[in-house]
């Protein structure tokens, strides 16, 4: 079947079968590899993306749920300014190791900052925001810092994305 | 993957108009996907796959009267996130506070969870102790009818649907008892990301020291998710002293039939349930003690 | 040396997901390859027939009868790459295929059938100790010191038990992934390992004989911890016999459910533990026999049973022992290397076997610990003094304030007593001495020759040489901060080079927390290399002295390539016979307080705080440190809460993360982490080993407290709920 939809803001058509994987769309097709694939069961979280701004595994995403979707990966988002306060936080906080799950986290981050704005979030909401994103490095107390880290910092994080 | 063929209608009588044509070949009825991706290459290659998910009638929540009505490819997170679902069925929302995460509830539909028929379904339970009724189209006769929810299970992972039936909407009956208590405890192997090794959902009303009714319902214990009828029954007007409460604890381990699989086994099934209820009642003496 | 805290110098490009790791290369014209394995655990193959009915033109098939030198070099070259007559476990490879795409290949597989004669199969420990073969023996390691038997039979009391460990999953996040590059007659092997000289040598051996030479890229790897030390010889012979079988390049990428069934796990132990005690709690004897479970072939069981034996007796001064350890074949899948390497099972054993002797004499555990804790100068019952870098005493120090372990002992033990009912929660309060002997064991160092080797560029840069892997653990950053320290350059003008075998000498791999011990010090000599050849030695130097010094060097030379072998220091030796001798050249060390909560309705375990203190010698990067110490700490955790491989009629019955459960965010303590530096004087600024050492302690720890909790000691992890419920219950129904 022949799909259209946006990725990171450009229009794309491409041609796959229905139950194709958006995450093998992205890597494979579109080359975008910045999205991971650990479990391929959407329980790791390495293949996180934005899906008509809602954060999704895209190993459990079918081709055919792709139509005229507007698809926003970390390949896409890592030029936005607030990108580089995530960075910055993430470094200094030494909240990377391996870096395979790191992107997914990343995305998890950016829904958190730009959903948490007026909200009051705990150590409970942080842990809620990244109960799918598995990390077996770090022992995810540095990556927990530096979200706090972030939340204390005013980043502006658009609410919708190449939308 | 092979070509596989696929439809994707917009309404429920273009699903009826599709399936009208497709005589006699295997269906599979596909909405968030979340199950049936992961075990996309068992699908049979000759079936055909229709996505219901851009059927709008089969999305959102309303409220009409004294009842609410999801649509069946609501996802669960426009649930958890929804204030008439907080506000007015809290032990929903405690239930899919528990499941998957942010990732996975936006995709994975009510409709899914109830239509697995999982006994670890982790919306069953509240939703067979809120005596839903489900809303069931036929393309066979492109109408609608509605059944109670326990009656929508056969055994595991087994409905009682037929051929190209698929769930259109949960109706949940708004209580007009105000002060009703709830309780919703899943144990899974650990605190996020987890499938149940057993479950408990009950809601009851609690005066005047007693017990007036309960209904309970308990997951991943009995190949269908059920009510606890003979101790629902037991515990109606009674006291909850310790030894009543052990008395229940034995009932329940009675009424369920647990298995064991990967994530544990039977005695521990039996000995958590038992639990769970002990948990309950202690829960609901405190919450009447405040 | 200053205390340094830099940025990982990957940090930036694994955020942005720029980081390219093998999955993420664009490999032209690949073909994607898949291996047919054994459905039996052991069984002669009778015969293999494909489905006439298929279309075979578009797979390629490849079988053992194709390969020469069909093994696995490895220790002792009993792993085929393929099977031919016969297989040994469930998940064997007995085909390699290679198609176009995977749908190919998974259709493909269903056409093929493959008829055994099933054979008598071990499938568990038990059965193996039972069948009692001298053939299942892979290795057995005696050490005896002192007069065992007598103590034992002189003993005020004799405190035993039997403690048992299971298998664990590395769950790397990256799965199993190598790539073959055909040209002409060079192979070019990449992928996601740890040790990419383990690889050349086994290719080496693989070809010998043929024209095909190997060179082998280690690329970026999403985490390792031993999973990638020795399978990836395994594999990177398939995809290079495939490559050379096509003449395409070929991928050979394994999804998460074949990673778990498939690949190495740590071996399962079942320790019997005896200690001969003094009516005041000392240990005067040790006896204990140590069984490892180490799978279908020999992998590095050896080596893995040397670390149990030689971690059997903790931290502790016991004048009397014997040891005695067995690695036993069984017909599941082989066990291999996994952070501690042997050393958590039988620490494991020796801190629970501690709990007992506490509650037969009625002593609180610490008392114990305390009183047979090494004192500085005592020797091990190798004979080896610790006389230098003892850093554990100070450990026990920071751990026991910043716990308030004595405090919360009492206050833990009258909520027990008193609330716990109540609040439906029991709380337990434990503490673990752990102990890693830096890098290899024995004479391993000696034997392997690890070369290191710098060239300094004509720009002033120098380049960086080594085979030892970025795998997370931030070996890169560290070399860069040792060499930056020593030759006063900044990051930028230290260049790391691509961990390939045709540009970096084999300085060995990158196993046994020796990365930074051993070729660090390599590196800090090489720089001491490069500045006698500048006449920068022994003088003060700007980076701008440096540069121009450099400048000037090649205004006479064309070149500075430097090279450092390592050779332990001479008093350093070990008998392989007797295990008399120094194990290990220095030891790191840490001390441990687990708190947990069991909840009494679900009896689960939660780690609710986690206080730990790592004498390591030298922190080369202050946060990457406490990163490493955390990581392990939880996976220890995973190890002894969490964890349960199901295995069933010698089959893995986990499928991936839904049924194999490892610590979520959701799951973790809060932690505490303290850093000692007591120096090894032959470790760069006094570095020695840190990155297995945090998973050592961690368990025995939880373990500890869930024993307190419970009242009972609790002898075997992971300690599942329902494992916890049969202990507090003590019901009888089996778990």
């Amino acid at each position: 079947m022949n799909i259209d939809l946006t990725v990171n803001g450009k229009p794309v058509s491409i041609e796959a079968e229905p139950l194709d994987r958006l995450l093998d769309i992205l890597r494979d097709k579109l080359e975008l590899t910045g999205t991971k694939e650990g479990c391929g069961e959407g329980e790791c979280g390495a293949c996180t993306v934005f899906m008509n701004n809602k954060l999704v595994n895209s190993c459990l995403v079918p081709a055919m749920h792709l139509h005229n979707a507007n698809v926003v990966t970390i390949d896409g988002l890592r030029d936005f300014d607030f990108f580089r306060f995530i960075t910055k936080a993430y470094e200094e906080n030494g909240a990377v190791q391996c870096g395979f799950c790191t992107p997914g986290f990343v995305m998890s981050t950016i829904n958190l900052l730009r959903n948490s704005s007026e909200k009051n979030v705990g150590d409970e909401e942080i842990k809620d925001a990244f109960a799918g994103n598995i990390c077996r490095c770090t022992g995810y107390d540095k990556i927990i810092k530096a979200v706090r880290q972030l939340l204390t910092m005013d980043i502006k994080v658009p609410e919708r994305f190449y939308e | 993957m092979n070509s596989m063929q696929y439809y994707s209608p917009n309404t429920l009588d273009e699903y009826h108009k599709i399936y009208s044509e497709l005589s006699g070949k295997d269906i599979i009825v596909f909405s968030g996907g979340t199950d049936l991706m992961i075990g996309r290459y068992d699908l049979p290659q000759d079936a055909v796959i229709i996505d219901i998910s851009r059927i709008d009638e089969l999305k959102g929540i309303e409220i009409k009267e004294d009842k609410i009505f999801i649509g069946s490819c609501t996802t669960l997170n426009e649930i958890l996130y929804s204030h008439k679902i907080q506000n007015d069925i809290p032990i929903l929302i405690k239930a899919i506070k528990t499941m998957a995460s942010e990732q996975v509830r936006n995709r994975a539909t009510i409709g899914g969870n109830i239509g697995n028929a999982s006994p670890a379904g982790d919306t069953i339970t509240p939703l067979v102790v809120l005596e839903v009724r489900v809303e069931i189209f036929s393309p066979e006769s492109n109408e609608v009818r509605t059944i109670p929810i326990k009656s929508l299970f056969c055994g595991p992972c087994a409905t009682t649907l037929k051929k190209g039936e698929i769930i259109t909407k949960i109706i949940i009956p708004l209580s007009k008892d105000k002060d009703v208590f709830y309780y919703f405890r899943k144990i899974g192997q650990r605190n996020a990301m987890t499938i149940t090794k057993a479950s408990l959902s009950a809601i009851a009303k609690y005066s005047d020291g007693k017990i007036e009714w309960i209904k309970l319902a308990s997951g991943s214990v009995s190949p269908v998710v059920k009510r606890i009828s003979k101790t629902e029954e037991f515990l109606k007007g009674k006291v909850l002293t310790p030894a009543v409460i052990d008395e229940a604890r034995e009932m329940i381990a009675k009424e369920i039939s647990p298995i064991t699989d990967i994530r544990s086994t039977k005695a521990f099934r039996l000995l958590i349930t038992k639990n769970l209820l002990g948990d309950c009642l202690y829960y609901l003496i405190r919450q009447q003690n405040i | 040396m200053k205390e340094h805290s830099e940025v990982r110098v990957d940090a930036a490009s694994k955020i942005a997901g720029i980081e390219k790791y093998t999955r993420d290369l664009r490999i032209k014209n690949a073909l994607v390859a898949g291996t047919v394995r054994s459905s039996k655990a052991h069984a002669r193959i009778e015969s293999i027939s494909y489905d006439d009915n298929f279309d075979w033109s578009k797979v390629t098939i490849l079988s053992a009868k194709e390969i020469k030198n069909n093994f696995v070099a490895i220790i002792k070259n009993d792993m085929p790459y393929l099977a031919e007559k016969e297989v040994n476990y469930i998940g064997e490879p007995i085909l390699l295929l290679a198609a176009e795409n995977e749908t190919i290949l998974i259709e493909a597989k269903k056409h093929i059938k493959i008829k055994y004669e099933e054979l008598a199969a071990a499938k568990t420990l038990k059965a193996a100790i039972d069948r009692n073969r001298a053939e299942d023996l892979f290795e057995e390691i005696l050490l005896e010191n002192g007069e065992p038997e007598k103590t034992f039979e002189n003993a005020d009391s004799i405190v035993e038990d039997i403690f048992e460990t299971g298998f664990q999953e590395h769950v790397y996040l990256e799965p199993q992934v190598v790539v073959a590059i055909p040209d002409g007659n060079t192979i070019h092997i990449k992928g996601s390992m740890q040790c990419p000289y383990y690889v050349q040598n086994a290719m080496n051996e693989l070809f010998k004989g043929s024209e095909i030479k190997v060179d082998v890229t280690q690329i970026m790897t999403g985490g390792a911890f031993g999973g990638k030390e020795d399978f990836p010889s395994l594999i990177c012979g398939h995809v290079a016999l495939l490559a050379r079988k096509t003449g395409r390049s070929i991928i050979l990428s394994y999804n998460r459910e074949e990673d778990i069934r498939f690949t190495t796990k740590r071996h399962p132990s079942r320790i019997h533990a005896k200690a001969a005690v003094s009516s005041d709690g000392k240990i005067l004897g040790l006896d204990m026999d140590i069984l490892l479970d180490s799978g279908a072939y020999t992998t590095l069981s050896p080596v893995v049973l040397a670390r149990a034996v030689l971690t059997s007796f903790g931290c502790y001064r016991i004048p009397n022992v014997r040891i005695h350890g067995k690695a036993i074949k069984t017909n599941i899948s082989p066990c291999g290397a996994f952070r501690g390497f042997g050393g958590p099972q039988s620490l494991f054993a020796i801190e629970m076997l501690m709990e007992k002797v506490a509650k037969t004499l009625k002593i609180p555990v610490w008392e114990i610990k305390k009183a047979n804790m090494l004192f500085l100068g005592d020797k091990l019952p190798t004979g080896q003094p610790i006389d230098y870098s003892y850093g554990l005493p100070q450990c026990v120090k920071k751990v026991l304030k910043s716990s308030e372990y004595e405090k919360k002992y009492d206050e833990f033990k009258k909520y027990n007593e008193n609330e716990s009912a109540k609040a439906g929660i029991l709380k337990g309060i434990g503490i673990s001495l752990a102990v890693h002997g830096c890098g290899f064991t024995g004479v391993g160092e000696n034997r392997i020759k690890a070369i290191a080797e710098m060239e300094l560029l004509n720009d002033g840069k120098v380049l960086v040489k080594t085979a030892n892997t970025e795998m997370g653990q931030g070996v890169d950053t560290a070399y860069k901060i040792i060499v930056s320290e020593k030759l006063g350059l900044p990051f930028k003008d230290i260049i790391i080079e691509e961990k390939n075998t045709s540009k970096v000498p084999n300085s060995g791999p990158t196993v046994a927390s020796r990365s930074t011990m051993i070729v660090g010090k390599l590196l800090l000599d090489n720089c001491e290399q490069i500045l006698d050849a500048l006449s920068l030695n022994d003088v003060e130097f700007s980076s701008q002295d440096f540069k121009e010094a450099a400048i000037e060097y090649f205004g006479k030379h064309d070149s500075l390539v430097v090279q450092k072998e390592y050779k332990h220091p001479k008093f350093i030796k070990f008998n392989e016979d007797t295990y008399k001798g120094y194990g290990y050249p220095v030891y790191s060390w840490s001390a441990n307080v687990a708190e947990v909560e069991i909840d009494l309705t679900s009896y689960q375990v939660e780690v609710k705080k986690f206080y730990t203190a790592h004498d390591v010698g030298k922190a080369i990067n202050k946060q990457q440190s406490e990163g490493q110490i955390q990581g392990g700490v939880i996976q220890g955790i995973g190890y002894a809460v969490y964890e349960a491989l199901s295995m069933e009629d010698g089959e893995v019955q986990n499928r991936g993360f839904r049924d194999y459960i490892i610590p979520t965010i959701q799951d973790i303590p809060e932690m505490y982490v303290d850093i000692v530096e007591d120096a090894y004087f032959n470790g760069p600024y006094g570095a020695k080993a840190l990155g297995e050492l945090p998973f050592v302690g961690a368990a025995p720890a939880v373990a500890s407290a869930v024993s307190f909790a419970i009242g009972k000691i609790a002898r075997k992890i992971p300690l599942t709920p329902e494992v916890i419920a049969t202990l507090i219950e003590n019901s009888n129904y089996e778990y």
